[in-house]
Protein backbone atom coordinates (compact mmCIF):
# COMPACT_ATOMS: atom_id res chain seq x y z
CA UNK A 1 0.00 0.00 0.00
CA UNK A 2 1.64 3.53 -0.75
CA UNK A 3 2.46 5.82 1.67
CA UNK A 4 -0.27 8.16 0.34
CA UNK A 5 -2.62 5.96 0.92
CA UNK A 6 -1.23 5.20 4.31
CA UNK A 7 -1.69 9.11 5.43
CA UNK A 8 -5.19 9.07 4.79
CA UNK A 9 -4.16 12.23 4.26
CA UNK A 10 -5.61 14.10 0.79
CA UNK A 11 -3.19 16.05 -1.24
CA UNK A 12 -5.17 18.72 -1.62
CA UNK A 13 -7.26 20.99 0.09
CA UNK A 14 -10.12 20.79 -2.33
CA UNK A 15 -10.02 17.02 -2.58
CA UNK A 16 -10.77 17.35 1.20
CA UNK A 17 -14.27 19.84 0.49
CA UNK A 18 -15.08 16.43 -1.73
CA UNK A 19 -15.77 14.84 1.32
CA UNK A 20 -17.80 17.00 3.37
CA UNK A 21 -21.28 15.95 3.57
CA UNK A 22 -23.11 19.21 3.88
CA UNK A 23 -21.84 22.90 1.92
CA UNK A 24 -22.23 24.28 5.44
CA UNK A 25 -20.02 21.60 7.08
CA UNK A 26 -17.28 22.66 3.97
CA UNK A 27 -17.78 26.48 4.78
CA UNK A 28 -17.01 25.99 8.32
CA UNK A 29 -14.17 23.64 7.47
CA UNK A 30 -12.61 26.28 5.14
CA UNK A 31 -13.21 29.37 7.58
CA UNK A 32 -11.29 27.17 10.30
CA UNK A 33 -8.30 26.77 7.86
CA UNK A 34 -8.32 30.21 6.31
CA UNK A 35 -8.38 31.59 9.90
CA UNK A 36 -5.69 30.11 10.46
CA UNK A 37 -3.36 30.11 7.84
CA UNK A 38 -4.87 33.69 6.30
CA UNK A 39 -6.39 35.28 9.19
CA UNK A 40 -6.43 38.71 7.23
CA UNK A 41 -9.15 37.26 4.91
CA UNK A 42 -10.31 35.28 7.36
CA UNK A 43 -11.04 38.42 9.47
CA UNK A 44 -12.76 40.11 6.85
CA UNK A 45 -14.83 37.08 6.01
CA UNK A 46 -16.92 37.36 8.86
CA UNK A 47 -19.82 37.92 10.37
CA UNK A 48 -21.08 35.93 7.40
CA UNK A 49 -24.44 37.51 6.08
CA UNK A 50 -27.32 35.26 6.49
CA UNK A 51 -28.64 35.34 3.24
CA UNK A 52 -27.09 32.94 0.97
CA UNK A 53 -26.81 34.95 -1.95
CA UNK A 54 -24.54 37.20 -0.14
CA UNK A 55 -22.91 34.41 1.31
CA UNK A 56 -21.82 33.21 -2.33
CA UNK A 57 -20.72 36.89 -3.01
CA UNK A 58 -18.75 36.18 -0.12
CA UNK A 59 -17.21 32.89 -0.95
CA UNK A 60 -16.74 34.46 -4.69
CA UNK A 61 -14.54 37.45 -3.02
CA UNK A 62 -12.25 35.03 -0.79
CA UNK A 63 -11.40 33.16 -4.04
CA UNK A 64 -10.40 36.20 -5.56
CA UNK A 65 -8.49 37.54 -2.31
CA UNK A 66 -6.69 34.29 -2.22
CA UNK A 67 -5.72 33.75 -5.66
CA UNK A 68 -4.19 37.08 -5.74
CA UNK A 69 -1.81 36.41 -3.24
CA UNK A 70 -0.01 34.37 -6.05
CA UNK A 71 1.41 31.20 -3.77
CA UNK A 72 1.02 27.64 -3.85
CA UNK A 73 -0.75 27.65 -0.44
CA UNK A 74 -3.39 30.21 -1.21
CA UNK A 75 -3.68 28.68 -4.37
CA UNK A 76 -4.94 25.50 -2.82
CA UNK A 77 -7.11 27.48 0.21
CA UNK A 78 -8.89 29.18 -3.54
CA UNK A 79 -9.38 26.07 -5.30
CA UNK A 80 -11.12 24.53 -1.94
CA UNK A 81 -13.09 27.77 -1.96
CA UNK A 82 -13.93 27.37 -5.42
CA UNK A 83 -16.09 24.15 -4.40
CA UNK A 84 -17.94 26.05 -2.62
CA UNK A 85 -19.02 28.30 -5.13
CA UNK A 86 -20.70 25.58 -7.20
CA UNK A 87 -24.16 25.68 -7.20
CA UNK A 88 -26.41 22.64 -8.53
CA UNK A 89 -28.85 25.24 -10.08
CA UNK A 90 -26.70 27.13 -12.21
CA UNK A 91 -24.67 24.48 -14.16
CA UNK A 92 -21.62 26.90 -15.64
CA UNK A 93 -20.64 27.47 -11.84
CA UNK A 94 -19.13 23.94 -11.74
CA UNK A 95 -16.91 24.64 -15.36
CA UNK A 96 -13.93 26.12 -13.25
CA UNK A 97 -14.30 23.80 -10.35
CA UNK A 98 -15.13 20.29 -12.28
CA UNK A 99 -11.59 20.15 -14.75
CA UNK A 100 -9.29 20.86 -11.72
CA UNK A 101 -11.49 18.27 -9.28
CA UNK A 102 -10.79 15.63 -12.40
CA UNK A 103 -7.25 16.40 -12.53
CA UNK A 104 -7.00 16.14 -9.06
CA UNK A 105 -8.28 13.15 -8.94
CA UNK A 106 -6.32 11.94 -11.28
CA UNK A 107 -3.09 12.13 -10.14
CA UNK A 108 -4.77 10.39 -6.57
CA UNK A 109 -3.86 6.81 -6.84
CA UNK A 110 -6.56 4.13 -6.93
CA UNK A 111 -6.54 3.13 -2.80
CA UNK A 112 -6.87 6.05 -1.74
CA UNK A 113 -9.43 7.34 -4.47
CA UNK A 114 -11.24 4.57 -3.25
CA UNK A 115 -10.76 4.80 0.38
CA UNK A 116 -12.64 8.26 0.35
CA UNK A 117 -15.08 7.50 -2.55
CA UNK A 118 -13.60 10.31 -4.44
CA UNK A 119 -14.73 9.06 -8.33
CA UNK A 120 -18.24 8.45 -7.04
CA UNK A 121 -18.03 11.56 -5.60
CA UNK A 122 -16.60 13.28 -8.31
CA UNK A 123 -19.54 11.65 -10.50
CA UNK A 124 -22.36 13.38 -9.09
CA UNK A 125 -20.41 16.80 -9.63
CA UNK A 126 -20.17 16.32 -13.53
CA UNK A 127 -23.71 15.27 -13.28
CA UNK A 128 -24.29 18.68 -11.50
CA UNK A 129 -21.97 19.99 -14.20
CA UNK A 130 -23.75 18.75 -16.76
CA UNK A 131 -27.63 20.75 -15.35
CA UNK A 132 -28.89 17.23 -14.04
CA UNK A 133 -29.34 18.81 -10.67
CA UNK A 134 -31.14 22.36 -11.76
CA UNK A 135 -34.25 22.02 -9.44
CA UNK A 136 -32.58 20.28 -6.63
CA UNK A 137 -32.85 22.58 -3.30
CA UNK A 138 -29.54 20.55 -1.61
CA UNK A 139 -25.99 20.64 -2.30
CA UNK A 140 -23.41 18.78 -4.59
CA UNK A 141 -21.83 17.84 -1.29
CA UNK A 142 -25.03 16.65 0.03
CA UNK A 143 -26.00 14.61 -3.33
CA UNK A 144 -22.50 12.99 -3.18
CA UNK A 145 -22.91 12.31 0.52
CA UNK A 146 -26.58 10.64 -0.44
CA UNK A 147 -25.35 7.83 -3.03
CA UNK A 148 -23.99 6.52 0.32
CA UNK A 149 -26.35 6.41 2.60
CA UNK A 150 -28.49 3.26 3.29
CA UNK A 151 -32.21 3.67 4.43
CA UNK A 152 -32.80 1.64 7.64
CA UNK A 153 -35.65 0.25 9.03
CA UNK A 154 -37.81 2.65 10.93
CA UNK A 155 -36.63 2.90 14.81
CA UNK A 156 -39.65 2.83 16.88
CA UNK A 157 -38.75 5.96 18.97
CA UNK A 158 -39.88 4.98 22.94
CA UNK A 159 -37.92 1.55 22.63
CA UNK A 160 -34.66 2.73 23.22
CA UNK A 161 -31.89 0.55 21.08
CA UNK A 162 -30.17 -2.16 22.54
CA UNK A 163 -28.96 -5.39 21.81
CA UNK A 164 -28.70 -8.79 23.26
CA UNK A 165 -24.91 -9.21 23.13
CA UNK A 166 -25.06 -13.05 25.32
CA UNK A 167 -27.71 -15.02 24.15
CA UNK A 168 -28.44 -18.02 27.00
CA UNK A 169 -29.72 -20.11 23.73
CA UNK A 170 -26.32 -20.27 22.13
CA UNK A 171 -24.47 -20.99 25.41
CA UNK A 172 -23.29 -23.61 27.04
CA UNK A 173 -22.53 -23.75 30.78
CA UNK A 174 -20.44 -20.99 32.45
CA UNK A 175 -17.53 -22.00 34.70
CA UNK A 176 -18.03 -21.43 37.83
CA UNK A 177 -15.47 -18.19 38.21
CA UNK A 178 -16.83 -16.79 34.89
CA UNK A 179 -20.39 -17.17 36.46
CA UNK A 180 -19.05 -15.37 39.75
CA UNK A 181 -17.51 -12.94 37.88
CA UNK A 182 -20.63 -11.18 36.14
CA UNK A 183 -21.13 -12.81 33.67
CA UNK A 184 -23.57 -14.93 34.37
CA UNK A 185 -26.17 -11.54 34.28
CA UNK A 186 -24.64 -10.84 30.73
CA UNK A 187 -27.50 -13.63 29.25
CA UNK A 188 -30.00 -12.48 27.49
CA UNK A 189 -29.37 -8.65 29.14
CA UNK A 190 -30.39 -6.27 26.76
CA UNK A 191 -27.23 -3.59 26.89
CA UNK A 192 -27.58 -0.26 25.65
CA UNK A 193 -26.31 1.27 22.61
CA UNK A 194 -25.07 4.13 22.90
CA UNK A 195 -26.40 6.92 20.45
CA UNK A 196 -24.54 9.59 18.67
CA UNK A 197 -25.10 13.42 20.08
CA UNK A 198 -24.47 16.83 19.15
CA UNK A 199 -21.96 15.44 17.11
CA UNK A 200 -21.25 18.89 16.02
CA UNK A 201 -20.36 20.44 19.40
CA UNK A 202 -18.06 17.12 19.92
CA UNK A 203 -16.16 17.79 16.31
CA UNK A 204 -15.81 21.51 17.62
CA UNK A 205 -14.53 20.17 20.84
CA UNK A 206 -11.79 17.76 19.43
CA UNK A 207 -10.77 20.25 16.63
CA UNK A 208 -9.82 22.86 19.31
CA UNK A 209 -8.25 20.18 21.41
CA UNK A 210 -6.68 18.82 18.29
CA UNK A 211 -5.87 20.89 15.46
CA UNK A 212 -3.32 19.52 13.83
CA UNK A 213 -5.71 16.13 13.41
CA UNK A 214 -8.62 18.24 11.70
CA UNK A 215 -9.04 15.44 8.77
CA UNK A 216 -8.46 12.82 10.87
CA UNK A 217 -11.18 14.02 13.40
CA UNK A 218 -13.63 14.34 9.79
CA UNK A 219 -13.17 11.25 8.79
CA UNK A 220 -13.71 9.61 12.00
CA UNK A 221 -16.77 11.01 12.79
CA UNK A 222 -18.03 10.65 9.28
CA UNK A 223 -19.92 7.64 9.91
CA UNK A 224 -21.90 9.00 13.27
CA UNK A 225 -25.25 9.86 12.44
CA UNK A 226 -27.32 11.95 15.16
CA UNK A 227 -29.82 10.31 17.15
CA UNK A 228 -28.47 6.58 15.66
CA UNK A 229 -26.73 4.39 17.42
CA UNK A 230 -22.68 4.81 17.48
CA UNK A 231 -21.15 2.63 14.37
CA UNK A 232 -18.01 3.24 13.06
CA UNK A 233 -15.85 1.42 10.58
CA UNK A 234 -12.30 -0.07 12.50
CA UNK A 235 -9.97 2.36 12.38
CA UNK A 236 -6.03 2.95 12.53
CA UNK A 237 -4.58 6.31 13.86
CA UNK A 238 -1.50 6.07 11.86
CA UNK A 239 1.31 8.74 12.69
CA UNK A 240 4.69 9.52 14.61
CA UNK A 241 4.99 8.98 18.34
CA UNK A 242 3.76 10.95 21.07
CA UNK A 243 1.72 13.09 18.57
CA UNK A 244 -1.48 12.27 20.37
CA UNK A 245 -3.29 9.65 18.54
CA UNK A 246 -3.96 7.52 22.04
CA UNK A 247 -5.70 10.56 23.74
CA UNK A 248 -7.77 11.60 21.03
CA UNK A 249 -8.94 7.97 20.76
CA UNK A 250 -10.01 8.12 24.58
CA UNK A 251 -11.37 11.73 23.86
CA UNK A 252 -13.36 10.61 21.51
CA UNK A 253 -14.64 7.62 23.28
CA UNK A 254 -15.09 10.20 26.32
CA UNK A 255 -17.50 12.62 23.89
CA UNK A 256 -19.23 10.00 22.51
CA UNK A 257 -20.02 8.65 25.86
CA UNK A 258 -18.74 5.38 24.72
CA UNK A 259 -15.80 4.44 26.63
CA UNK A 260 -13.07 3.37 25.51
CA UNK A 261 -11.09 -0.10 26.86
CA UNK A 262 -7.32 -0.12 25.79
CA UNK A 263 -5.36 -3.16 24.48
CA UNK A 264 -1.43 -3.30 24.78
CA UNK A 265 -0.43 -4.32 21.42
CA UNK A 266 3.42 -4.03 22.11
CA UNK A 267 2.82 -6.50 24.77
CA UNK A 268 0.54 -9.30 23.04
CA UNK A 269 3.42 -11.92 21.85
CA UNK A 270 0.43 -14.23 20.72
CA UNK A 271 -3.27 -13.96 19.86
CA UNK A 272 -4.40 -15.36 23.64
CA UNK A 273 -4.45 -11.84 25.42
CA UNK A 274 -6.96 -10.29 22.76
CA UNK A 275 -8.90 -13.60 21.51
CA UNK A 276 -9.27 -14.78 25.34
CA UNK A 277 -7.79 -18.36 26.67
CA UNK A 278 -9.83 -21.64 25.85
CA UNK A 279 -11.91 -22.63 28.11
CA UNK A 280 -10.27 -26.12 29.27
CA UNK A 281 -7.34 -23.47 30.71
CA UNK A 282 -7.47 -23.26 34.30
CA UNK A 283 -7.44 -19.58 34.26
CA UNK A 284 -9.74 -19.22 31.22
CA UNK A 285 -10.42 -15.33 30.14
CA UNK A 286 -12.98 -13.86 27.66
CA UNK A 287 -11.89 -12.10 24.07
CA UNK A 288 -10.76 -8.79 24.73
CA UNK A 289 -13.87 -6.68 23.01
CA UNK A 290 -16.43 -9.17 25.18
CA UNK A 291 -14.54 -8.08 28.86
CA UNK A 292 -15.16 -4.35 27.12
CA UNK A 293 -18.67 -4.80 26.86
CA UNK A 294 -18.99 -6.71 30.00
CA UNK A 295 -17.09 -3.17 31.88
CA UNK A 296 -19.17 -0.72 30.38
CA UNK A 297 -22.49 -2.53 29.61
CA UNK A 298 -23.22 -1.75 26.76
CA UNK A 299 -22.36 -3.15 22.90
CA UNK A 300 -20.84 -0.11 21.46
CA UNK A 301 -17.64 0.34 23.43
CA UNK A 302 -14.12 1.54 21.76
CA UNK A 303 -11.77 -1.46 21.80
CA UNK A 304 -8.45 0.33 21.07
CA UNK A 305 -5.18 -1.30 20.65
CA UNK A 306 -2.49 0.87 21.33
CA UNK A 307 1.02 0.39 18.89
CA UNK A 308 -0.90 -2.42 17.06
CA UNK A 309 2.38 -2.07 14.54
CA UNK A 310 4.35 -3.76 17.64
CA UNK A 311 2.29 -6.89 18.09
CA UNK A 312 4.39 -9.91 17.24
CA UNK A 313 3.36 -11.06 14.07
CA UNK A 314 4.29 -15.27 15.25
CA UNK A 315 1.50 -17.50 14.34
CA UNK A 316 1.96 -19.82 17.69
CA UNK A 317 -0.56 -19.64 19.31
CA UNK A 318 -2.21 -17.76 16.50
CA UNK A 319 -1.20 -13.99 16.57
CA UNK A 320 -2.88 -10.92 17.41
CA UNK A 321 -3.18 -10.17 13.70
CA UNK A 322 -5.00 -13.35 12.85
CA UNK A 323 -7.71 -13.40 15.37
CA UNK A 324 -8.45 -9.69 14.91
CA UNK A 325 -9.89 -10.66 11.57
CA UNK A 326 -12.82 -12.00 13.18
CA UNK A 327 -13.53 -9.21 15.23
CA UNK A 328 -13.49 -6.98 12.10
CA UNK A 329 -15.80 -8.03 9.84
CA UNK A 330 -19.23 -7.29 11.10
CA UNK A 331 -20.80 -10.33 10.03
CA UNK A 332 -18.18 -12.90 11.78
CA UNK A 333 -18.23 -10.25 15.02
CA UNK A 334 -22.05 -10.82 15.04
CA UNK A 335 -21.75 -14.21 15.55
CA UNK A 336 -18.48 -14.97 17.28
CA UNK A 337 -18.69 -17.83 19.47
CA UNK A 338 -16.04 -17.00 22.67
CA UNK A 339 -13.75 -19.98 23.98
CA UNK A 340 -13.80 -18.98 27.26
CA UNK A 341 -17.50 -18.57 27.38
CA UNK A 342 -18.65 -20.95 25.25
CA UNK A 343 -21.07 -18.67 23.84
CA UNK A 344 -21.60 -17.48 20.55
CA UNK A 345 -21.95 -13.79 20.99
CA UNK A 346 -22.96 -10.57 19.09
CA UNK A 347 -19.80 -7.90 19.14
CA UNK A 348 -20.88 -6.42 15.72
CA UNK A 349 -21.22 -3.19 17.20
CA UNK A 350 -17.91 -2.69 19.14
CA UNK A 351 -15.68 0.11 17.73
CA UNK A 352 -12.40 -1.14 16.86
CA UNK A 353 -9.55 1.14 16.78
CA UNK A 354 -6.18 1.30 16.87
CA UNK A 355 -2.39 3.39 16.92
CA UNK A 356 0.81 2.58 14.67
CA UNK A 357 3.20 4.42 14.41
CA UNK A 358 3.63 2.80 10.75
CA UNK A 359 1.40 0.07 9.10
CA UNK A 360 4.39 -1.38 6.44
CA UNK A 361 4.44 -4.41 8.61
CA UNK A 362 0.97 -4.93 8.84
CA UNK A 363 -0.52 -7.80 6.69
CA UNK A 364 -2.53 -6.87 3.82
CA UNK A 365 -5.78 -8.75 4.98
CA UNK A 366 -5.78 -6.72 8.12
CA UNK A 367 -5.55 -3.41 6.98
CA UNK A 368 -7.96 -3.92 4.31
CA UNK A 369 -10.09 -3.88 7.02
CA UNK A 370 -9.16 -1.07 8.60
CA UNK A 371 -9.68 2.30 7.58
CA UNK A 372 -5.93 3.74 7.85
CA UNK A 373 -6.25 7.23 9.18
CA UNK A 374 -3.20 9.76 9.11
CA UNK A 375 -2.26 11.77 12.42
CA UNK A 376 0.32 14.46 11.08
CA UNK A 377 3.08 15.55 13.89
CA UNK A 378 1.75 18.97 15.08
CA UNK A 379 3.05 22.24 13.81
CA UNK A 380 4.01 25.43 16.21
CA UNK A 381 1.33 26.82 15.02
CA UNK A 382 -1.14 24.54 16.91
CA UNK A 383 1.09 25.03 19.71
CA UNK A 384 -1.21 27.85 21.86
CA UNK A 385 -4.41 25.27 21.34
CA UNK A 386 -2.27 22.12 22.68
CA UNK A 387 0.16 24.07 25.56
CA UNK A 388 -3.65 25.28 27.11
CA UNK A 389 -4.85 21.73 26.87
CA UNK A 390 -1.44 20.08 28.96
CA UNK A 391 -2.00 23.11 31.02
CA UNK A 392 -5.37 22.20 31.59
CA UNK A 393 -4.99 18.71 32.51
CA UNK A 394 -1.81 19.24 34.72
CA UNK A 395 -3.85 22.12 36.80
CA UNK A 396 -6.83 19.25 36.89
CA UNK A 397 -4.50 16.38 38.15
CA UNK A 398 -2.50 18.92 40.91
CA UNK A 399 -6.18 19.80 42.04
CA UNK A 400 -5.71 22.95 41.04
CA UNK A 401 -7.71 23.48 38.10
CA UNK A 402 -8.73 27.14 37.14
CA UNK A 403 -5.78 28.27 39.74
CA UNK A 404 -3.46 28.35 37.15
CA UNK A 405 -2.78 31.46 35.10
CA UNK A 406 -2.52 31.09 31.19
CA UNK A 407 0.66 30.51 29.75
CA UNK A 408 2.36 34.68 28.86
CA UNK A 409 3.86 34.90 25.47
CA UNK A 410 6.99 34.62 26.74
CA UNK A 411 6.59 31.56 28.18
CA UNK A 412 4.99 30.07 24.94
CA UNK A 413 8.40 31.36 23.16
CA UNK A 414 10.45 29.12 25.51
CA UNK A 415 7.78 26.61 25.23
CA UNK A 416 8.09 26.48 21.26
CA UNK A 417 11.65 26.41 21.13
CA UNK A 418 12.13 23.28 23.39
CA UNK A 419 9.06 21.78 21.81
CA UNK A 420 10.83 22.36 18.19
CA UNK A 421 13.89 20.58 19.64
CA UNK A 422 11.92 17.71 21.04
CA UNK A 423 10.85 17.15 17.67
CA UNK A 424 6.95 18.60 17.85
CA UNK A 425 5.87 15.82 20.70
CA UNK A 426 2.93 15.79 23.08
CA UNK A 427 3.94 13.43 25.35
CA UNK A 428 7.48 16.41 25.19
CA UNK A 429 5.10 18.98 25.87
CA UNK A 430 3.96 17.90 28.46
CA UNK A 431 6.85 17.55 30.15
CA UNK A 432 7.99 20.96 28.90
CA UNK A 433 5.27 22.75 29.78
CA UNK A 434 5.07 20.89 33.56
CA UNK A 435 8.70 22.11 33.46
CA UNK A 436 8.46 25.69 32.67
CA UNK A 437 5.08 25.28 35.31
CA UNK A 438 7.66 24.53 38.10
CA UNK A 439 10.13 27.23 37.09
CA UNK A 440 7.66 29.64 37.60
CA UNK A 441 6.58 28.69 41.13
CA UNK A 442 10.10 28.41 41.77
CA UNK A 443 10.37 31.95 40.59
CA UNK A 444 7.76 32.91 42.46
CA UNK A 445 9.11 31.58 45.44
CA UNK A 446 12.21 33.62 45.02
CA UNK A 447 10.24 36.56 45.13
CA UNK B 1 12.61 15.51 -32.34
CA UNK B 2 11.29 12.21 -31.87
CA UNK B 3 7.47 11.90 -30.65
CA UNK B 4 8.38 11.16 -27.16
CA UNK B 5 10.05 14.21 -26.71
CA UNK B 6 7.30 16.07 -27.62
CA UNK B 7 5.12 14.61 -25.64
CA UNK B 8 7.46 14.77 -22.52
CA UNK B 9 7.63 18.66 -23.57
CA UNK B 10 4.29 18.83 -23.31
CA UNK B 11 3.57 17.29 -20.30
CA UNK B 12 6.49 19.63 -18.88
CA UNK B 13 4.65 22.69 -20.17
CA UNK B 14 1.25 21.43 -18.61
CA UNK B 15 2.28 20.45 -15.45
CA UNK B 16 4.18 24.43 -15.62
CA UNK B 17 1.48 25.98 -16.43
CA UNK B 18 -1.09 24.29 -13.95
CA UNK B 19 0.99 25.10 -11.24
CA UNK B 20 1.14 28.62 -12.07
CA UNK B 21 -2.69 28.83 -12.37
CA UNK B 22 -3.06 26.90 -9.22
CA UNK B 23 -0.88 29.93 -7.76
CA UNK B 24 -3.67 32.67 -8.95
CA UNK B 25 -1.17 32.29 -12.03
CA UNK B 26 -2.33 33.88 -15.69
CA UNK B 27 -0.98 33.22 -19.06
CA UNK B 28 1.20 35.88 -20.50
CA UNK B 29 -0.60 38.41 -23.02
CA UNK B 30 1.74 37.36 -25.39
CA UNK B 31 0.52 33.95 -24.95
CA UNK B 32 -2.98 34.64 -25.08
CA UNK B 33 -2.43 37.22 -27.96
CA UNK B 34 -0.67 33.90 -30.10
CA UNK B 35 -3.05 31.37 -28.60
CA UNK B 36 -5.82 30.33 -30.89
CA UNK B 37 -9.09 32.06 -30.24
CA UNK B 38 -12.66 30.56 -30.09
CA UNK B 39 -15.38 32.76 -30.68
CA UNK B 40 -18.82 31.61 -30.30
CA UNK B 41 -17.89 28.83 -27.98
CA UNK B 42 -20.01 26.47 -25.57
CA UNK B 43 -19.18 23.94 -22.96
CA UNK B 44 -19.81 20.18 -24.57
CA UNK B 45 -19.43 18.02 -21.52
CA UNK B 46 -18.89 14.26 -22.66
CA UNK B 47 -18.86 10.86 -21.05
CA UNK B 48 -15.13 9.38 -21.85
CA UNK B 49 -15.37 5.71 -20.40
CA UNK B 50 -15.96 3.95 -17.06
CA UNK B 51 -17.69 7.38 -15.42
CA UNK B 52 -15.05 9.36 -16.89
CA UNK B 53 -16.71 13.09 -18.12
CA UNK B 54 -14.66 15.30 -20.34
CA UNK B 55 -15.25 19.05 -20.69
CA UNK B 56 -14.64 20.68 -24.11
CA UNK B 57 -15.34 23.80 -25.47
CA UNK B 58 -17.04 23.66 -28.64
CA UNK B 59 -16.95 27.14 -31.34
CA UNK B 60 -15.75 28.76 -34.16
CA UNK B 61 -11.26 28.62 -34.18
CA UNK B 62 -9.26 31.92 -35.46
CA UNK B 63 -5.71 31.85 -35.66
CA UNK B 64 -5.29 28.03 -35.19
CA UNK B 65 -3.39 28.62 -38.52
CA UNK B 66 -3.58 26.37 -41.31
CA UNK B 67 -5.47 24.04 -42.32
CA UNK B 68 -7.89 25.43 -40.09
CA UNK B 69 -9.30 28.49 -41.76
CA UNK B 70 -11.02 31.20 -39.42
CA UNK B 71 -14.07 30.98 -38.78
CA UNK B 72 -13.78 26.93 -38.75
CA UNK B 73 -16.03 24.96 -36.30
CA UNK B 74 -13.73 23.33 -33.55
CA UNK B 75 -14.20 21.32 -30.87
CA UNK B 76 -10.73 21.17 -28.01
CA UNK B 77 -9.61 18.00 -26.38
CA UNK B 78 -10.36 17.45 -22.95
CA UNK B 79 -10.23 20.79 -21.13
CA UNK B 80 -7.69 20.20 -17.65
CA UNK B 81 -8.00 24.30 -16.56
CA UNK B 82 -10.95 26.14 -17.15
CA UNK B 83 -10.58 30.01 -16.44
CA UNK B 84 -12.90 30.95 -13.61
CA UNK B 85 -13.35 34.51 -15.71
CA UNK B 86 -13.79 32.22 -19.10
CA UNK B 87 -10.97 34.46 -20.52
CA UNK B 88 -8.99 30.99 -21.74
CA UNK B 89 -9.00 27.34 -21.36
CA UNK B 90 -6.25 25.02 -21.05
CA UNK B 91 -5.81 21.66 -22.68
CA UNK B 92 -2.52 19.03 -22.41
CA UNK B 93 -1.48 19.89 -25.55
CA UNK B 94 -2.64 23.84 -25.89
CA UNK B 95 -3.80 27.18 -24.52
CA UNK B 96 -7.20 28.85 -26.04
CA UNK B 97 -8.13 32.39 -25.37
CA UNK B 98 -12.24 32.81 -25.29
CA UNK B 99 -13.98 35.05 -26.72
CA UNK B 100 -17.84 35.61 -27.14
CA UNK B 101 -19.75 33.07 -25.45
CA UNK B 102 -22.40 31.83 -27.77
CA UNK B 103 -25.53 32.64 -26.56
CA UNK B 104 -24.46 33.42 -23.34
CA UNK B 105 -28.02 34.10 -21.38
CA UNK B 106 -28.98 30.55 -22.31
CA UNK B 107 -26.03 28.75 -21.52
CA UNK B 108 -26.05 30.33 -18.05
Amino acid sequence: MSDKVTSGELPHAALTMMIFTRWDKGLAHLIAATKHDFPDIAAQLQPLPADHDALRERVDWAVEQLFERKDRRAGEMAMAWLTLAADPRRPHTFWPVITQLAWLVAQVDDEMCKHFDLEDRLSIWWNAARGDYVDEKLSVFAMAEAQFVVDEDPVVEDDPPGVVVMPKARAGKLKPELSAGGWKEMFDAKLPLVVAKDVAVIRRTLLAEYPHAATAIDLLLRDLREGAPIRMKPFILCGPPGNGKTRLIRRLGDLLGVGCYRFDGGSSSDGVGYGGTPRGWGDSTPCVPARAIQQYQQANVICMIDELEKACASPRNGSLFTVLLAHLEVETASRFRDASLDCELDLSHVVHASTANSTEGLPAPLKDRYRLINVPAPRLADLPALAANVLRELSVESGEEGFVWPLASDELDVIAAAWKRAGFSIRKLQKIVAATLEARNEHAMRH
Amino acid sequence: MTKTDKQQQQETALAADLASYACGGLPLNVELAAAPLIEDWYVVLTPAGDGINVLKIRGKIHRYGPPLPNGQGFTTNAVVWFDRHRRFVRTSGALYQLGRQVGQKEAV
